[in-house]
């Protein structure tokens, strides 16, 4: 059971995540510079800043063990490390 | 040996390989980050947003300090003790890798509040782990993995 509820995490983070990167673009003239908190392929929750962002969360009992967090960045800007 | 899916993800500027994972502590689940995976970072490391978001994990400093520096910022890395990196394989098992986790903490606010990135699966991971990533079919890329 525990396996199998896992598994649907998975499923769940992969998929909020595949489709974050798929819409990307058509986020970021509403959100770039923003974090989103995404669930069920919908966002849920934005704010410019991260803390804030997890305190609303909290407040409105959003499980942020699933929950895909993510800065959408300007489109200008390219992450390399 | 492990198949383990994983994404050509596109939030950042260009495609990264992203790989979901599943953390667990000593008093079980954390919860999922977004790890990259980064065959050009020495180490496998978390980043401290990670620890606002799991604030029952806490990081110590090494003596002698540890530093990192990524993209220009310098990190400094501080140990949250042994965790589990839970990854799901093309056969939907679950499989489980105890690691010594390492955060990496900025003292430059500007970083720390601006650095999307939750974990970074490096070289020692992959070596660990005889890591193959298998670009073969873009559609479906994949990371084996030996357990």
């Amino acid at each position: 059971m525990t396996q199998s509820l896992e598994i649907s995490d998975f499923d769940s983070f992969t998929n909020d995540l595949r489709w974050l990167s798929d819409n990307i673009e058509t986020l970021r003239p509403e959100y770039h510079n923003r974090y989103v908190l995404v669930k069920n392929c919908k966002i849920v929750l934005s704010d410019s800043n991260y803390e804030n962002l997890l305190n609303a969360a909290i407040h409105q009992k959003i499980e942020l063990a699933t929950a895909v967090i993510e800065r959408i960045l300007p489109a200008n800007v390219q992450l390399l490390l | 040996m492990a198949a383990i899916p994983i994404l050509l993800y596109n939030a950042y500027g260009g495609e990264r390989l992203l790989v979901p994972v599943s953390l667990k502590d000593g008093e079980g689940r954390l919860g999922f980050v977004k790890a990259l995976i980064d065959t050009g970072a020495p180490n496998t490391m978390l980043f401290e947003n990670v620890l606002e978001k799991f604030r029952r994990l806490k990081a110590v400093g090494f003596s002698p300090p540890k530093y990192s520096t990524l993209g220009g910022a310098n990190f400094e890395r501080k140990t949250i003790g042994n965790i589990t990196i839970c990854l799901r394989d093309d056969a939907d098992n679950v499989i489980e890798i105890e690691h010594e986790g390492q955060v990496g903490v900025s003292y430059n606010p500007q970083v720390a509040k601006s650095n999307p990135l939750e974990m970074i699966l490096g070289l020692d991971f992959l070596i660990a782990h005889h890591a193959v990533i298998d670009l073969k079919n873009p559609a479906k890329p994949v990371l084996v993995i030996t357990e």
